[in-house]
C-alpha cells in the first residue's frame, strides 16, 4: 500500500473527516422512486406515481407522494406492473394530478444542488424515467443532477463485493459500473437489505412494498445502514 | 458537433439494426424498412460509411454504391480479447470492440483475411466469433484501418464495467477513437476518459454517430426488434442503458 493510499484510509478512519457522508449531519437528501407502466426505459413507459423524502441523516424533514395523470392509463399499464405494484385505479383516478404540474414539482427538488440524490436501482432504470417523462413534455433529456446522485442498489454491491470507497468524483462512474453487474446469489433488492439490515416492521411495513411512498422510506434506512460500510 | 461520421449498420449487424442494403428507392417509405442507400440517395450523402458485424450484406452494398455512384467506406466490427483460445469467463472480462474499414480495394481481400480469422477458427468461437490481438497484429496491413469502438471500446469496457480488463496490444498500428454523443447519461464518462488517453498518447479521435434507424420515433420498432434478438420483450427488453432514441439518421441530420 503506496503512501497516499495509506494516507487516504487514515482520512477515512478518522472520526472527523467531515467529508464523508455519515459525518455531513446537516446534508440534506433528496431520496426518490417511481411506480411506472412496465420496464422500457426508451419508450411509451409513464411514471404513474412518484414519492420522495427530504431528510438528513437525523430525520425526515419532507414526505410527499404525487398520483401523475396520464390518459387512458388502465390501459398503459403491463398486468404484470398492475399486481407487483397493487395498482388501483379507483384511488388513482381520484388522487392524480396533471402530470407537468408534478414534473414542475419533482424538478425543484431535483436540480436543486444542496440535495444529495439517491434512489435504489436509478442510474438503471428511475433515472432514465424522468428524462422519458421530460420528453413526454418536449423537453430535452437533463442528466445533470447526476453527479451528486448515488445508486443504492450499486452501493449495495460495492459493500457486498468489499469496496472500500466511493470518492465523490467517481460517483457517477461507480454508480453505473456496478447498476448493470450482477452475481449469482447476491441479493440486493430493498426487501433483501432491510431484512439483512434488520430494518423491522415497527419501521416498515414490508407488505405495502412496491409503493414508491413505503420503497422510499425502506430506502431511508438501508442508505443509512449502506455509508456506515463504505466511505462514501 | 461538426464533422460528424454517420456510421450506418444494416440488418446483416444481426440485433443490431432495422436499416436494410436494398437497392435505393426515390423517397423514405415510412411504411417499409427503410434502406441505407435511399437514405444516403434522398440526403445526398456521399461517402456512405458502412459497419456491418458480418459480410453478408457487403454485396448488396457494394453494388449499390456502384450504382449510385458514391464512395462505399466499408467496415467490420470485431470483438476482441487478450487470447482467443482461453474459453472461460475470465476471457470474456477482457473482451473490447474494435472496427476495421478497408482503405483501398486491396483492403477488402486483407479484411476477408482477418475475418476469416476471427470468425472461420473454431479454437476461437465461444458464444460468438472473436479473435486476439496478436492475430490482429498479425494480419494486419497498410490497407487497413483501425477505429475503437466508443461504447464498446476497452476504455468504456474497463470504465463502466466491473473487473473488465480489456487491454489492447497495438503493435505498430495507430487506431482512431470514435467518439459518439446520443444523449446517454454516460457518455461524457466514456468521452473524458477517451480524451484523457488520446491526450496522452496522441491518438487521433474521430466524431462519428452510429446510425440504426431512420427517425427518433422509429425507436418503437426497434426496441421490438432488439427485444425479440434479446428472447426479452418491449415491456421488459432487459437492455442495459438502452434509453436512447438518438441512433437515428434524424439525430445524426440535427447534429450539421
Amino acid at each position: 500500500m503506496g503512501f497516499l493510499q495509506i494516507n487516504s484510509r487514515l482520512r477515512a478512519m478518522n472520526p472527523l473527516n467531515n467529508e464523508l457522508l455519515r459525518f455531513k449531519t446537516e446534508q440534506k437528501f433528496l431520496i426518490y422512486d417511481t411506480e411506472t407502466c412496465h420496464l422500457n426505459t426508451v419508450a411509451k413507459n409513464y411514471p404513474w406515481q412518484v414519492g420522495f423524502i427530504v431528510c438528513t441523516l437525523n430525520e425526515i424533514l419532507e414526505s410527499h407522494c404525487r398520483y401523475i395523470y396520464w390518459d387512458d392509463m388502465n390501459n398503459k399499464i403491463s398486468e404484470q406492473a398492475k399486481k407487483v405494484t397493487h395498482f388501483d385505479y379507483a384511488k388513482y383516478a381520484k388522487e392524480a394530478k396533471p402530470q407537468r404540474e408534478v414534473l414542475d414539482f419533482v424538478e425543484s427538488y431535483l436540480y436543486d444542488n444542496q440535495y444529495v440524490i439517491a434512489g435504489h436501482n436509478t442510474h438503471a432504470f428511475d433515472s432514465y424515467i424522468l428524462s422519458l417523462w421530460r420528453r413526454e413534455n418536449g423537453l430535452k433529456r437533463d442528466y445533470s443532477y447526476l453527479p451528486r446522485a448515488i445508486d443504492t442498489n450499486s452501493l449495495a454491491k460495492m459493500v457486498k463485493l468489499g469496496v472500500k470507497e466511493a470518492p465523490r468524483k467517481d460517483w457517477m462512474t461507480l454508480m453505473f459500473r456496478f447498476s448493470n453487474f450482477s452475481q449469482k446469489g447476491m441479493k440486493t433488492n430493498l426487501t433483501a437489505l432491510g431484512k439483512e439490515y434488520g430494518i423491522g416492521p415497527d419501521l416498515i411495513n414490508y407488505d405495502n412494498l412496491h409503493d414508491a411512498t413505503e420503497d422510499v422510506k425502506l430506502n431511508y434506512y438501508v442508505f443509512k445502514q449502506l455509508i456506515n460500510r463504505i466511505d462514501i | 458537433m461538426s464533422n460528424t461520421i454517420p456510421l450506418f449498420a444494416s440488418d446483416a449487424s444481426l440485433g443490431r439494426s432495422i436499416l436494410t442494403s436494398n437497392e435505393s428507392e426515390s423517397e423514405i417509405n415510412e411504411n417499409s424498412p427503410v434502406s441505407i442507400w435511399t437514405i444516403a440517395k434522398v440526403h445526398n450523402i456521399d461517402p456512405v460509411y458502412v459497419v456491418e458485424t458480418s459480410f453478408v450484406n457487403f454485396i448488396s452494398h457494394y453494388k449499390n454504391a456502384q450504382k449510385e455512384k458514391k464512395h462505399l467506406i466499408f467496415g467490420i466490427k470485431f470483438r476482441v480479447v487478450s487470447d482467443a483460445k482461453q474459453k472461460s469467463e475470465e476471457s470474456l472480462l477482457t473482451e473490447s470492440k474494435i472496427v476495421v474499414f478497408m482503405k483501398n480495394s486491396a483492403g477488402y481481400k486483407d479484411l476477408v483475411r482477418l475475418y476469416s480469422e476471427f470468425h472461420g477458427k473454431e479454437e476461437n468461437f465461444y458464444y460468438t466469433g472473436r479473435g486476439d490481438w496478436a492475430t490482429l497484429q498479425k494480419f494486419w496491413t497498410d490497407n487497413l484501418l483501425l477505429a475503437i469502438d466508443f461504447y464498446d471500446g476497452f476504455l468504456a469496457s474497463n470504465l463502466l464495467q466491473y473487473e473488465h480488463k480489456a487491454i489492447p496490444e497495438f503493435g505498430s498500428i495507430k487506431p482512431y477513437f470514435f467518439v459518439e454523443s446520443h444523449e446517454l447519461p454516460f457518455d461524457s464518462l466514456i468521452y473524458d476518459a477517451t480524451k484523457q488517453y488520446c491526450d496522452a498518447t496522441q491518438d487521433k479521435m474521430l466524431n462519428v454517430h452510429s446510425i440504426y434507424y431512420y427517425r427518433d420515433s422509429d425507436i418503437i420498432s426497434y426496441c421490438t426488434f432488439r427485444a425479440i434478438a434479446n428472447r426479452s420483450s418491449f415491456e421488459k427488453p432487459n437492455l442495459n442503458g438502452f434509453s436512447s432514441d438518438k441512433f437515428s439518421f434524424e439525430s445524426y441530420e440535427s447534429t450539421k
